[in-house]
């Protein structure tokens, strides 16, 4: 139950589509969605391919409460090896898409093969079809969506897209949903690219998902929809201010990095804030995604008319204290402008700023910008001409589009990088938070605060608060959260849920749909499972634990002022107890015994 | 001394203010300036941050940067000038 029993096999190659049956087994193992597709992965990918080779495969997942009203109950994820990390990818993404996608009767998708021609899926009710993508190749991800949805016929189509980014094979392209939802990290939309793949339209659904106790289920939406309404944060913080409440909170405990980590606090915080996109009218309303009771999302409009949705925290971090930018219509610009090329914003401003960090210390010179801006922090003309130039490859565009580390590597200097294997770190300095730094240092898809988001506990006491500047400890957290992180994203909810629910709350859901007899310890040990799975992928894939590491600046340059001052990363003392807990070698290999007692082998 | 109580998020938005200054002429703890504050403003900041003589879950308030919580919570003294960051219940990612 909760499932729809049905996955679709595309070949891209010789466009052969296929109906296979819904491994219910393996799903007992690994839930659905991320846990699932990368279970697929593994078994049918080698982890050594080029990522952007047609020996790759690309999967598109739901979780068994995508299409439900449990709260949040419409994401799918896109599964992949990733081409920015070169390990395994995996990204979610809310909106409406996810949940159109399994009201036509599937479960996931399996792309493989690579399209001789550009082309896009169309699937509705009774037809699955690959269609010629030919007439939008080329074309933002705005213009793709209005255009394949008057082509289907049906007003109310979703459609999930790569911008000029994919195509271009940027190694941070995303895959953009409604125009302004993201499967934003780890280059997902490069894989698609790579496949000549430009969308998948969903036009009708007519499914709903079978729930194996409905009275059961109907009573934890219920509980669980109260506590997110009643809860502070859910219920009142996410909703007024959306993400950016963020920025002045960590700006004020020293932990908001600017100028690319070079500092640790930006001055022009409150210019650039949540609080000022309200204060200066940008923010017109918050928006809601399929069955979400938070609604944290931002609809905006700028002065000259220009409307979108966002900045969020992390887009106005990365264009904003990362390059130096207090400007914050060109910020939300940046941001509209990565949803339409399609980019991780994430990726995208931080690797501007890397550059510009580069530009400023002479290793990138004058000729290697040509007629462009000055690659200077501040300068709100670079972020929008470079972000645009990435997107089309011209000039230093084309090494900026491989993303920060292979930017910097190509002048000498991986050094000035903020990047956990390869992928751009975001915006919580890890000298101040320890516990996040470990999360970014062990994640299975490089830098990254979503897999394990110890920013909750360490900075904003929820569950409970910890001590950020802490190591001891921290370990144990992170295991905890990269778990039930695993089972949250597999079960197809958002993780902003996490602030008010808890592991038996998500237990109720998932017990309720699926008829699964699980007991909490059963649940974590999928998210175990799930975890331990991707960490063997990306070391058969050559990602040895030597990259469980972060940038040497966050390991041994002290924060020179504010609340951080003298701090760095003491990540050595975290390690080595995180290796210990997961039952890995103290070389950070997972046993032959911890894999069998998995069943992963 | 001087204290200058930064407000963020919601109460930023409701009052409509990003600071407030205070001088006090003997040490407080950060309850005591909580109700000041509340008075001055005409806007209860105790029943926003506060259930039961606790912080409520998610509620953020700094003495110089540094979480109360780690201080001696809402029993925390202010012996010197200082600043105070005070933010409601929030959360993102």
């Amino acid at each position: 139950m909760a499932y729809m029993g049905t996955i679709l096999r595309i070949n891209l190659s010789d466009k052969s589509i296929k109906k296979e049956e819904f491994p219910k087994e393996l799903a007992k193992k690994y839930l659905g969605g991320r846990g699932l597709a990368s279970k697929i992965l593994f078994d049918e990918v080698d982890p050594k391919v080029d990522a952007l080779s047609p020996e790759n495969k690309l999967i598109f997942a739901t979780g068994p409460l995508t299409l439900t009203n449990a709260p949040t109950g419409g994401r799918y994820m896109v599964i992949t090896k990733g081409p920015l990390t070169g390990g395994i990818a995996s990204s979610n993404s809310g909106g409406f898409f996810g949940a159109k996608f399994k009201a036509t009767g599937y479960d996931m998708i399996i792309f493989e093969g690579k399209s001789e021609n550009p082309t896009y899926l169309f699937i509705d009710d009774s037809t699955v079809e690959l269609r010629d993508a030919s007439h939008v190749w080329g074309k933002g991800t705005e213009d793709t969506t209005d255009i394949l949805v008057a082509d289907s016929g049906h007003k109310t189509a979703n459609v999930a897209c790569i911008g000029p980014a994919g195509e271009n094979l940027s190694n941070f392209a995303a895959i953009i949903n409604e125009k302004t939802r993201a499967a934003g990290r780890t280059g997902v939309g490069a894989v698609m690219g790579s496949k000549n793949l430009k969308a998948v339209v969903v036009a009708s659904g007519k499914f709903k998902t079978p729930i194996d106790n409905p009275e059961g289920f109907k009573a934890a939406v219920k509980k669980n929809r109260e506590m997110l309404k009643e809860n502070g944060v859910t219920g009142e913080g996410l909703p007024a201010l959306g993400t950016k409440v963020l920025d002045n909170i960590i700006n004020e405990i020293g932990a908001y990095p600017s100028y690319n980590f070079q500092k640790s606090q930006f001055e022009y915080t409150d210019e650039i804030s949540g609080e000022a996109l309200v204060e200066k009218g940008y923010l017109v309303k918050n928006v809601a995604c399929y069955a979400c009771p938070i609604a944290c999302g931002r609809k905006t409009a700028l002065p000259d008319g220009a409307k979108g949705e966002g900045p969020e925290y992390e887009v106005g971090w990365s264009y904003g204290a990362s390059c130096g930018v207090k400007d914050l219509i060109a910020i939300t610009r940046a941001g509209y402008m990565c949803n339409n090329l399609g980019f991780d914003a994430i990726s995208a401003g931080a690797t501007i700023a890397t550059a510009m960090e580069l530009y400023e210390k002479g290793i990138i010179k004058k000729e290697d910008i040509g007629s462009g801006p000055e690659l200077k922090f501040g300068s709100s003309e670079a972020i929008i001409y470079y972000t645009k130039l990435m997107a089309s490859r011209e000039g230093i565009g084309d090494k900026m589009a491989d993303g920060a580390y292979r930017l910097a590597e190509s002048f000498g200097h991986s050094e000035f990088a903020m990047t956990v294997k390869k992928q751009e770190i975001p915006a919580y300095d890890p000298r101040v938070v320890q516990g996040q730094g470990l999360a970014y240092a062990t994640n299975n898809r490089g830098g990254d605060h979503t897999r394990a988001y110890l920013i909750s506990p360490e900075v904003l006491g929820l569950p409970e608060k910890i001590d950020a500047q802490e190591n001891k400890g921290k370990a144990s957290w992170v295991k905890t959260f990269q778990e039930l992180t695993a089972i949250i994203d597999s079960a197809g909810l958002c993780i902003f849920t996490s602030f008010a629910m808890g592991a038996p709350d998500y237990l109720a859901l998932i017990k309720n749909s699926t008829g699964f007899s699980w007991d909490e310890a059963e649940m974590m040990k999928a998210g175990e499972r799930i975890w331990n799975l991707e960490r063997e992928f990306n070391l058969r894939a050559g990602i040895d634990p030597s990259q469980d590491t972060l940038p040497d600046r966050l390991l041994k340059d002290e924060i020179k002022t504010g609340p951080g001052k003298g701090n760095v990363n003491r990540l050595d003392t975290m390690l080595p107890n995180y290796y210990e807990l997961r039952g890995w070698s103290k070389d950070g290999i997972p046993t032959d015994e911890k894999l069998k007692e998995l069943e992963i082998v | 001394m001087k204290l200058s109580i930064k407000l963020f998020a919601t109460i930023r938005l409701d009052t409509g203010l990003k600071v407030v200054d205070v001088n006090i002429d003997k040490p407080i703890n950060i309850i005591e300036m909580l109700k000041l504050v509340s008075d001055i403003l005409d806007y209860d900041l105790i029943e926003k941050l506060t259930e039961n003589n606790k912080i409520i879950p998610g509620v953020i308030i700094l003495l110089n940067g540094v979480n109360i919580h780690h201080i001696n919570k809402l029993e925390t003294k202010i012996t010197e000038d200082a600043i105070i960051s005070v933010f409601p219940a929030a959360a993102g990612g």
